[in-house]
């Protein structure tokens, strides 16, 4: 009954994927404006100023260019893209590509969820007017835009080097040197202020619990209660959030690419996807299935060590 | 709505964006010289050159000068209104799409209600201005000689309103599903009122502050995306591309200038010199920063005092707990904040 359930979700979702990534071919008539810009580009074609072109609405094209995904989905994978007058095949150069974002992506997840926990033990360690005037804090960083942090960063880092010479981390990529401490500080600060608020606002509802009570009563320190027993109870809450943490961080990811010139896959998206929407739509499934699987998995697993089971 | 030029973070943030309204109409108004002409180079009394535009930050140019030799400041306040203006239209629009959308969802069978929840949840896996990317970069970007200009306006501003519409209207329709659970409604439609009676008198007081909290959240979503898209070269304000220089090979090197300063077209033309000359970008940055700041204060403020309201009723608290204990969450659930970014 679940496996039907989640098989149905599952193909709900790569239809909507899909159903999203084609709507350019229904909007415009990209299989003529690609010939054009072949003539273009080998000079065959001079001047443009006499094209016009409106938007469409062509449903035909739109449900064709879904079938033919499908299909080369479920057979080869032979995806082109066209660059410079040419068709390339997309994989599996996409996939170097993917695999450089996610380790970004991944790291400073990872970073972000250690050090919010480490966060959240400090401030549950703290008195109740302290910990208000944290939040707070919290409140405001968690509102400035992603674009604002990293280009504050990086400017901090240029500026310093300007001053003392001291290059404290490589900014930027260049050269084949791949910069990695920076981008993934700069993509783990705001995953991890957001985790923190969660992980705050479940630690101090187990706080007024019974068992926690019961545990101070038995003489057990701040900590220990803290360590053992609340920090159980409430990581399981982070699940439900962890979707939302997971789309924050991709558009963390998208702005730190381009700031810090990375070329990730969402620099190729930004380079490639205005020709060919396909490179989109495959991104999004390589980003999605591992990462649905993944997320079921670790709901099933939670649900079978809590008592009456969770619906993730 | 008194109480809520009580709340602090409210007025703080509402002050500020109607200060940066008021000022950027009144310098266009009255204080910008209309024959000002900007100078790209300085001279000194004996005519020798003093400076090339773009100029650093100084004491004449606080925030540093564009390639023009124009303040960056007054760039910026003159841009105020039309980024704010458009941000808060926007932001209107899809408040109301998002309610008619919702209510329609609303009223389908919940089998078919469902599946469509989890086929508008595909969007939770690519940043939103991603999707504006695939939609607008065809017209805008690769084959933008194809399109005219005001056709490019209608597609930009359509796919922003457009974008937000699947999460906005699925979180809409959640709110009318919870009040229409509560007691009150059952009791009201057993003493004979109408469905119109029902939503006008018993739904929409609850519905009302939750869309008013949209509302202003949007606004932020949207000057954000304002500025994601600056990143990828799309700017609302649209592009007047201008010849900067002649390059070695004889072709024409073409930069494009936002047409009325607007904030997000000021990031996209100082984005190519970032590192020669960083103060360019920094001032737009600095002003979406500060705006998207006051607008966060703002809902903070509305969400606070709507809470207060509330507890005026019964007091009733929302935890993850109470939504753990009461529904159940499924992988598809959208929370408040969730619908915010």
């Amino acid at each position: 009954m679940k496996i039907t359930r989640l098989t149905t979700n599952f193909l709900l979702l790569v239809a909507g994927i899909l159903l999203m990534g084609s709507i350019p071919f229904l909007m415009f008539d990209m299989e003529r404006q690609i010939t054009i810009l072949k003539m273009v580009e080998k000079k065959e074609l001079s001047n443009t100023l006499f094209l016009y072109d409106s938007l469409q609405f062509n449903v035909d094209a739109y449900f064709n260019h879904i079938k033919e995904l499908i299909i080369t989905l479920l057979t080869d994978q032979r995806f082109e893209y066209y660059k410079s007058a040419e068709f390339h095949p997309i994989f599996p150069e996409l996939l170097d590509y993917y695999l450089l974002s996610m380790k970004y992506l991944i790291m400073s997840l990872l970073i972000g969820i250690i050090s919010a926990l480490f966060l959240t033990f400090i401030i549950m360690l703290f008195q109740n007017r302290n910990r208000e005037k944290v939040k707070q804090l919290l409140f405001v960083i968690e509102s400035l835009p992603d674009i604002f942090l990293i280009f504050l960063l990086q400017f901090t880092i240029i500026w310093i080097y300007k001053k003392t010479d001291i290059v404290l981390f490589q900014v930027v990529n260049s050269f084949g040197k791949p910069a990695y401490v920076l981008p993934v500080i700069c993509l783990s600060i705001l995953p991890a202020v957001y985790i923190t608020k969660y992980l705050l606002l479940s630690f101090e509802e187990e706080e007024g619990k019974p068992y926690v009570e019961m545990a101070k009563g038995k003489g057990l320190t701040r900590l220990q209660v803290l360590v053992v027993h609340i920090f159980r109870n409430a990581i399981i809450t982070l699940m439900f959030h962890f979707k939302t943490i997971f789309w924050f961080s991709l558009s963390n990811l998208f702005v730190l690419e381009i700031i810090f010139n990375i070329y990730g896959i969402m620099t190729h998206i930004k380079t490639h996807a205005s020709i060919n929407p396909d490179v989109v739509t495959l991104s999004i499934l390589l980003i999605f299935i591992p990462y649905y699987f993944l997320f079921q998995a670790t709901s099933v697993m939670i649900s079978r060590k809590v008592k009456g089971g969770i619906n993730l | 709505m008194r109480g809520l030029f009580k709340e602090k973070s409210f007025l703080f943030g509402f002050l500020f964006i109607v200060l940066l309204v008021t000022i950027s109409f009144l310098y266009t108004g009255f204080i910008k010289d209309p024959n000002y002409e900007p100078k790209a180079v300085l001279y000194n009394e004996n005519q020798e050159i003093i400076a090339k535009a773009p100029y650093a930050p100084s004491k004449d140019f606080l925030l540093g000068s564009d390639k023009e030799g124009k303040s960056v400041l007054t760039n910026l306040i003159e841009g105020a209104k039309y980024t704010v203006g458009l941000a808060v239209l926007l932001s209107l629009v899809r408040v109301l799409f998002s309610f008619i959308l919702g209510y329609l969802i609303f009223i389908l069978p919940r089998k078919i209600r469902e599946k469509i929840e989890t086929l508008f949840d595909a969007y939770h896996y690519a940043p939103t201005a991603i999707f504006a990317y695939l939609l607008l970069s065809p017209a805008v970007i690769a084959f933008s000689w194809s399109y005219d200009e005001k056709s490019k306006l209608i597609l930009t501003i359509g796919v922003i309103i457009a974008l937000a519409l699947p999460i906005l209207s699925i979180y809409i329709m959640r709110e009318i599903e919870s009040i229409f659970k509560m007691e009150f409604i059952e009791s009201s439609r057993l003493m004979g009122g109408s469905s119109l009676h029902i939503f006008l008198k018993h739904v929409s007081p609850f519905l009302l502050p939750k869309i008013v909290i949209m509302f202003v959240q949007q606004v932020g979503q949207i000057l954000t995306l304002f500025a994601h898209l600056a990143l990828l070269d799309i700017f609302i304000g649209g592009g007047k591309q201008m010849v900067m220089d002649i390059d070695l090979e004889g072709n024409l090197v073409i930069e494009s200038f936002s047409l009325s300063s607007e904030w997000g077209g000021l990031i996209g033309k100082s984005w190519g010199s970032f590192m020669t000359y960083p103060w360019m970008l920094f001032g737009p940055i600095l002003a979406f920063t500060l705006t998207i700041l006051a607008i966060n204060f703002m809902a903070a403020g509305v969400i606070k005092w709507n809470q207060n309201e509330n507890g005026k009723v019964p007091p009733k608290k929302v935890t993850s707990e109470t939504l753990k204990m009461n529904q159940p969450i499924s992988f598809n659930r959208i929370n408040a904040k969730e619908m915010s970014q």
